[in-house]
């Protein structure tokens, strides 16, 4: 293998291959941090790097691995992790300045499943202050480049991870979602980002925004690699409230099981004349790709979900605000002016404001919940538009905010706010060269039908296998 | 819909939060829709089910 080959190969193709011992974990980590040296300075991706670390650790999975110890296929293997993920000895800031010396004493729980299923940790992702924003243009670190045109944004807040994994910098990334911080930077990147179950990860260790709507996710080059990362950091974790007690059972061996027959939810007064027509053009394409494999359109109405926008705000508002209530007071320019502004707004709110909110949460969760009895899964698709000019900032994008209105940001934010289980993947390119992704949601714990179909879909298509022109 | 003077209620609340005049200034202008927002939420009061807060004893397992 080439070196860009080996840096672009999927976790699912390199694996086998550091398990035969036909290439090296030290060979593998070696091209990584490579590529990493040569290409972050223009991408911006990591906000710190483990260069030192990750070359003793890839040492050490040698040495297991030629013992006989292999721990399964992320042994070996370079990964990141969004800056907002506790590690050990590492400093981890949220991509602010308040945590810019922050060094944690000890893993998040995701971090240490990683590590003991031998991933290799190569550095710490560039995100959006506080996961609190959605381009990553962070004042304190940078601004993070898309890969596939460097004058556009990554989007966010998990921008750093996507443009990491698209840009062939590890094989797989760590990031979240509160709002849509997987799905859509994975979208403009033109990589998978998976958002599981509410509860299917344990948050602890995971730096907060709003601790009912946060969702720890990879994203990764392919669906199957997500399902690996997903069957490495799955599971129950006592130290974290919200992780649901049900195992984990192992998604990555369900993917090749056939999707003819199930039926596919389209809620297309949520999305149709409502998104860019390269978009559009290319969802419509996938719809057939998917009829085509067997899977059975059927078009789906959301009424109750034209609220999801303001009742998922009015809750991320609510307990990101009072997160923050502290150093907004004590230590309000330490923050970006952006973020500053949306942890102020968070005082407009009320706490009948918020209750409210939580019931129109269950209220909408209900039609979803009632909806998905009749689908097996909801397709659309994952954001309204491709990666907008970084100069533009935040107004390019064009995010209506708070409008109560059928629209495709309603389905955007609606995955995190019921919690359901949502990939998003390549499926297109805009006549400028930029990615386009859609989203799987399934029900509530069931990630194998998601990725099940997200896995037939991509092997039924080429998007995944292109790179981005970097040298 | 109800009609509400959503300017007066955003700096209202925002000023009861002890933000200065410059800082409400400079929010307003999202602050606005999101109380419109609000609004249209408490339209829906009657037909909505208890919160998406039910509190669990600890140690219960979930379903």
């Amino acid at each position: 293998m080439t070196a860009p080959d080996l840096a672009f190969a999927s976790i699912a193709q390199i694996a086998p291959r550091i398990r035969r011992r036909e290439v090296s974990p030290v060979e593998v980590t070696a091209a990584v941090l490579d590529r990493i040296e040569r290409q972050n300075p223009t991408l911006t991706a990591f906000i710190t790097g483990t260069a030192d670390a990750a070359r003793a650790a890839a040492q050490e999975a040698e040495r297991e691995i030629a013992a006989g110890a292999y721990r399964g296929p992320l042994h070996g293997v370079p990964v990141s992790l969004k800056d907002l993920y506790l590690t050990a000895g590492v400093r981890t800031t949220g991509g602010s300045r308040i945590l810019a010396d922050d060094v944690p004493t000890e893993d998040a729980t995701v971090t240490r499943r990683l590590r003991e299923a031998g991933a290799i940790l190569v550095g710490k992702c560039a995100m959006h202050e506080f996961a609190y924003g959605t381009t990553t243009i962070n004042p304190h670190y940078g601004t993070t480049h898309n890969p596939w045109k460097l004058d556009r944004i990554t989007a966010g807040s998990s921008g750093g991870s996507a443009a990491a994994v698209a840009a062939g910098l590890g094989y797989a990334s760590l990031g979240s979602e509160t709002g849509f911080s997987i799905r859509r930077p994975a979208a403009f990147c033109g990589v998978v980002g998976l958002k599981p179950t509410y509860g299917r990860v344990s948050r602890f260790g995971m730096l907060p925004a709003a601790w009912s709507l946060d969702h720890a996710g990879p994203l990764t080059r392919s669906v199957e690699d997500a399902a690996i990362v997903l069957d490495a950091i799955a599971g129950p974790d006592q130290r974290d409230p919200a992780a649901s007690s049900r195992p984990a059972p192992g998604v990555a061996a369900e993917l090749r099981r056939d999707v003819a027959g199930l039926r596919i939810g389209l809620p297309r007064h949520h999305y149709v004349g409502l998104v860019d027509p390269a978009v559009e053009a290319a969802f419509d394409a996938a719809v057939a790709t998917f009829q085509a494999l067997g899977a059975i359109p059927v078009e789906v109405r959301l009424p109750r979900v034209a609220y999801a926008t303001v009742a998922s705000s009015t809750i991320m508002f609510s307990e990101v605000t009072a997160t923050h209530a502290r150093w907004i007071a004590e230590r309000p320019d330490d923050y970006g002016a952006d973020v500053r502004a949306r942890i102020q707004l968070g005082f407009c709110l009320s706490a009948i404001d918020y209750v409210r909110a939580q019931r129109v949460r269950r209220w909408i969760a209900e039609e979803v919940a009632a909806t998905l009895q009749t689908v097996d899964l909801l397709v659309s698709p994952t954001t309204p538009q491709v990666a907008t000019p970084i100069e533009g900032g935040l107004a390019a994008l064009g995010d209506p905010g708070f409008v109560v209105a059928d629209g495709p940001y309603n389905l955007l934010r609606l995955y995190a706010l019921v919690g359901i289980p949502a990939v998003s993947v390549p499926c297109g390119f805009s006549p400028e060269g930029l990615p386009i992704g859609l989203s799987i949601a399934g029900r509530a714990f069931d990630e194998a039908t998601v990725l099940r179909l997200a896995h037939a879909y991509e092997q039924a298509t080429e998007w995944h296998q292109r790179r981005p022109p970097l040298a | 819909m109800v009609e509400i003077d959503a300017t007066t209620i955003a700096r209202e609340r925002l000023r009861a939060a002890g933000l200065s005049d410059a800082t409400i200034a400079t929010l307003l202008e999202r602050a606005i829709p999101l109380v419109r927002g609000l609004a249209e939420l408490a339209e829906l009061d009657a037909q909505l089910p208890e919160p998406a807060l039910t509190w669990r004893p600890l140690g219960e397992i979930d379903s």
